[in-house]
């Protein structure tokens, strides 16, 4: 087996509250995630909005920096390298945004955005690097002609084939992509997925792959992480989260889903006013306020993962039939 | 008798290179009590024909049609006046932000009881009993609560509920729902769903959903209606659509979804539309998908009519696709 | 791929054509650039375009009208002053004066105003605070009377008025700049930037510069016409240039003993002030329109 292109380990991020009566408060984003991915391999991470995984996104390309956890890139401790070093290993872990346009520089035609990272970070000459470029942009369906245009001359969906170009350049092992598919048409949102696929396959590179679609997150995904208020509810091989979800959450979300509706089965019953109340004080499951099968030691206890031939289910009561 | 007929409605808005047709020569019949899917991406004039049926369009806009009829009235012979409040009695429409419709300065019962003063509930006592009947029957628990609070305390799933209850509060003939659960989460999306279609059995209350989404249809409606570039290019019973297509945009609408249990495997690509949607005023010549299409021939730069096809329903195709066979489950 | 090609891609319109294409519909925005082409053009040749001197005394026609007056006569068409100067002649070389000290007061303000606001925008904390405080306790203080009180304390003539305007100017580039940039640093595309290993000073010239720029020119244009109408307030106080120097608005001080008995010597500056300044903002508001990002008619 090969070592895994992306490690993370016990990764916290918190926020803290601004104004003065806040100061203190702070906010987790993210509490206690971890999981690895290996090379060629695609993770997703699935959730509500407010559930952390943009979040986890921002940590993990290194707009933010966690407040605790590790992050391996090659096996290789992120937070233990020199400046230096940590800024070749971001080469290796990039990101694709949610929004194509916003993503590109309006002022700047698509050819010098593509050359942008290799000029910073590797010392090529200006033909080797107009090569790369143009080799680049066949590689996501682009033709060369194309670097003398401004982004705002594309589609959305070119715009996400030179954002995901932009990525590539730099011949990462992994790429963080956020949503990728939500700002465009559907009928686009195919030609993507179709490209992302391709790549996949002929590159080898892996993908976090952030997404609120669970059908298109059963089409690509090796092993999925659901995510509620920013802890892991459950974390599996695509085969155990869709065939044999364990987690309340897992079944709640698959179940609202139209084309999911009839595959799994999941309670209807919703906790208590009452019981609303009182989760929200209490220290325990975050997800007992909306949990269908909650009890009392919910509120009091947080539940501890329960691991089931490699899928990790964080409930006190996890669904086995 | 039908609840809306349209027949050859045409929206234009002015641009410096002349007029541009958003919605070109609709026409469309729903009966009191269905459920009508109108299924399109951006651009395809499936917002601006629910607007044009609300009288909402901008001052602008050109607005021409054969015959544009709700609950059996001739709205073309109505002055601006009396079009805009028989309208208002009897269809409401919902939006995709909730956020974006409900004042932020005012509370939810403010413009609760706003909506109900203005459909002849007069007196505070009432309108305040009333408001809170409303805000039960979309689902909301705790209204007494709920009347004094202000839009941005609540989630947006809330929100769209409230926006539910003020259009309902004039006990409406048709709700027209553009995209009402796009900018919601999931879980959320499900239960709005659910509410829309319970008000539709129990009001026996017309019902068009505007989406971009094919899978929130699925169960939901009894026809759907499948935009492109502002024409209809599909119009069939919505079982009929979702086994066997008939229309190629229809059938890359349905199948660029992954579907239940389809996983990647090597090499396996999705079936995908090129290129993009084109621009409004760039259409190309004769049939607007030929460019995108798989199937295009030379003939497909002559414009296609909307056509019968049997025992299906309408399709605006020169070649549409064969009856699928029932696949083997 | 052998496929035929039965459609052809739609050509997209460039930035520029985009941008001209839509400022050339804005028919006042047009007439304001085309008469601020003519200004440009008086000043630059105005030697040689101009009749005479705009020094040399006619001594025996002392405030003789305009041509088309009754006694007037064609040699001066716009008439001459208590002095018996050319008055087409001293407008024409003043608006080498007032159009060159305008520019000079928007480069100096400009540069200043963005680099302070550069500073402020990209390095928070307290140096922001302190140009931000700073620029505040000049915009409390109306900009004319501020402009008088610079004067005044530096003494007058030229080169203080010069510095006065632009002081006053400058708070106004950097509340630009920096609310710009800080809109900007948010944006996917700078963090992308930013993820590609951009330094700060490269990510400002590389990926925020560009894109401030709208907003930048608009004020640009707005700074210019505030600087002609201040530095002609300042020549007619007398506190900017001195006489002869034929700058407007120390025409028009001249001349205002004499508003009843030959009003021409009045009106005919003060038109050229009105008419450039007017022509200045219908050009900012047309640069507005075009340049809005948001307005994607193209």
């Amino acid at each position: 087996m090969h070592s895994p292109a992306l490690r993370v380990d016990h990764l916290c991020k918190n926020y803290s509250l601004s104004g003065w009566r806040n100061r203190k408060k702070v906010i987790a984003a993210i509490d206690d995630i971890s999981f690895q991915l290996f090379p060629g391999q695609t993770l997703s991470v699935v959730g509500e909005s407010g559930s952390g995984k943009s979040s986890l996104a921002r940590q993990l390309v290194g707009i933010e920096q966690p407040t605790s956890g590790k992050i391996f890139i090659n096996e290789k401790n992120l937070s233990e390298e020199s400046k230096k070093e940590q800024a070749i290993l971001f080469r290796q872990i990039r990101m694709v945004f949610q929004n194509p346009f916003s993503s590109l520089n309006p002022h700047s035609r698509i050819g010098r955005t593509l050359e942008e990272p290799l000029k910073i970070n590797t010392s090529l000459s200006s033909k080797e690097r107009k090569d790369i470029v143009n080799q680049t942009l066949q590689q996501v369906g682009l033709r060369p002609e194309h670097t003398n245009r401004f982004p705002h001359m594309f589609s959305g969906g070119q715009q996400q084939r030179i954002a995901i170009a932009r990525a590539l350049i730099l011949e990462p092992k992994v790429i963080v992509a956020d949503e990728p598919l939500s700002a465009l048409d559907v009928s686009v949102q195919a030609q993507i997925l179709n490209l992302l696929m391709a790549l996949q396959e002929n590159l080898g590179v892996s993908y976090v792959f952030i997404s609120h679609d669970l059908g298109v997150v059963e089409h690509i995904s090796d092993q999925v992480l659901v995510m509620y208020r920013g802890q892991v509810m459950e974390y599996g091989d695509i085969e155990q989260i869709f065939d044999a979800p364990k987690h309340p959450y897992t079944r709640k979300l698959l179940s609202s889903t139209p084309t999911y509706r009839h595959t799994v089965k999941v309670s209807k019953v919703t906790p208590s006013a009452e019981f609303k109340q009182r989760a929200k004080s209490a220290n325990g499951c975050v997800f007992a306020s909306r949990c269908p099968y909650a009890q009392q030691k919910c509120l009091d206890e947080q539940p501890e993962q329960h691991n089931f031939d490699g899928q990790k289910v964080k409930c006190h009561w996890p669904l086995i039939e | 008798m039908s609840l809306l007929h349209i027949e050859n409605l045409t929206i234009e808005f002015p641009t410096h290179k002349g007029y541009v047709r958003v919605v070109d020569k609709v026409s469309l019949r729903m009966k009191s009590g269905e459920v009508l899917g109108v299924v399109g991406e951006s651009g395809s004039g499936k917002s601006m024909l629910a607007l044009a049926v609300m009288g909402l369009l901008a001052p602008n806009a050109k607005l021409t049609a054969d015959f544009l009829s709700l609950n059996h009235q001739d709205l073309m012979k109505l002055t601006k006046e009396q079009r805009r409040s028989f309208i208002a009695q009897n269809a409401s429409i919902i939006f995709q932000k909730p956020e974006n419709s409900l004042n932020p300065c005012f509370s939810v019962g403010d413009q609760l009881r706003e909506s109900l003063k203005l459909n002849g509930v007069q007196r505070y006592r009432e309108q305040q009993k009333k408001a809170i009947e409303l805000l039960s029957d979309v689902g909301i628990s705790d209204p007494e609560t709920r009347l004094s609070q202000y839009p941005h305390q609540l989630s947006g799933g809330m929100n769209q509920r409230i926006m539910i209850a003020m259009a309902i509060a004039s006990k409406p003939k048709l709700l027209i729902a553009d995209e009402p659960t796009t900018a919601l989460d999931v879980t959320i999306q499900a239960q709005i769903i659910e509410l829309l279609l319970q008000l539709n059995t129990d009001n026996d209350m017309g019902l068009m959903l505007i989406t971009h989404d094919f899978a929130l249809l699925s169960e939901s409606t009894q026809r759907v209606c499948v935009m492109y570039s502002g024409q209809i290019m599909e119009n069939a019973n919505s079982q009929n659509i979702l086994k066997s297509p008939r229309h190629p945009y229809s059938k890359a609408l349905l199948e660029s979804i992954p579907h239940i249990g389809e996983r990647h495997h090597m090499g396996e690509r999705l079936f995908s539309l090129k290129g993009t949607i084109p621009a409004i005023d760039h259409l190309p010549v004769g049939c607007r998908l030929g460019p995108r299409c798989p199937r295009a021939a030379k003939e497909c730069v002559k414009t296609p009519r909307l056509e019968a096809v049997k025992n299906h329903g309408l399709v605006r195709c020169h070649f549409p696709l064969p009856e699928a066979q029932e696949k083997e489950a | 791929m052998n496929e035929v090609i039965l459609y052809k891609e739609t050509p997209i319109p460039g930035r520029w054509k985009q941008f001209w294409g839509k400022f050339r519909r804005n028919k006042g925005a047009l007439s304001g650039f085309i008469f601020l082409c003519f200004m440009v053009l008086m000043a630059v040749f105005s030697p040689l375009i101009a009749p005479f001197d705009p020094a040399e005394q006619f001594t025996e026609y002392l405030r003789t009208p305009p041509a088309w007056y009754e006694n007037g006569i064609n040699h001066f068409i716009f008439g001459t002053d208590d002095l018996g100067r050319d008055l087409l002649s001293r407008v024409i070389h003043g608006s080498r004066l007032s159009l060159g000290l305008s520019a000079t007061v928007v480069i100096i303000a400009a540069s200043l105003g963005i680099l302070l606001g550069a500073i402020a925008g990209l390095l928070r904390g307290t140096l922001e605070f302190i140009i931000l405080r700073f620029m505040d306790v000049i915009l409390a203080i109306p900009s004319l009377l501020l402009a008088i009180v610079i004067v005044a304390i530096m003494g007058p003539g030229l080169p203080n008025a010069v510095y006065a305007v632009a002081i006053v100017l400058i708070p106004h580039f950097v509340r630009i700049v920096r609310a710009a940039i800080k809109e900007e640093m948010s944006k996917d595309y700078v963090i992308a930037a930013r993820l590609d290993g951009a330094s700060p000073i490269r990510l400002f010239t590389h990926s925020i510069f560009p894109n401030i720029l709208p907003p930048l020119i608009i004020q640009l244009t707005l700074a210019f016409s505030t600087a002609l109408v201040d530095i002609a307030a300042l020549g007619f106080l007398g506190l900017g240039a001195q006489p002869p120097n034929p700058e407007w608005g120390t025409i028009l001080s001249q001349s205002r003993d004499f508003i009843q008995l030959a009003p021409w010597t009045v009106t005919i500056p003060g038109l050229a002030i009105l008419l450039t300044v007017m022509s200045i903002n219908l050009m900012g508001d047309g640069l507005r329109d075009a340049l809005d990002p948001k307005d994607h008619r193209e």
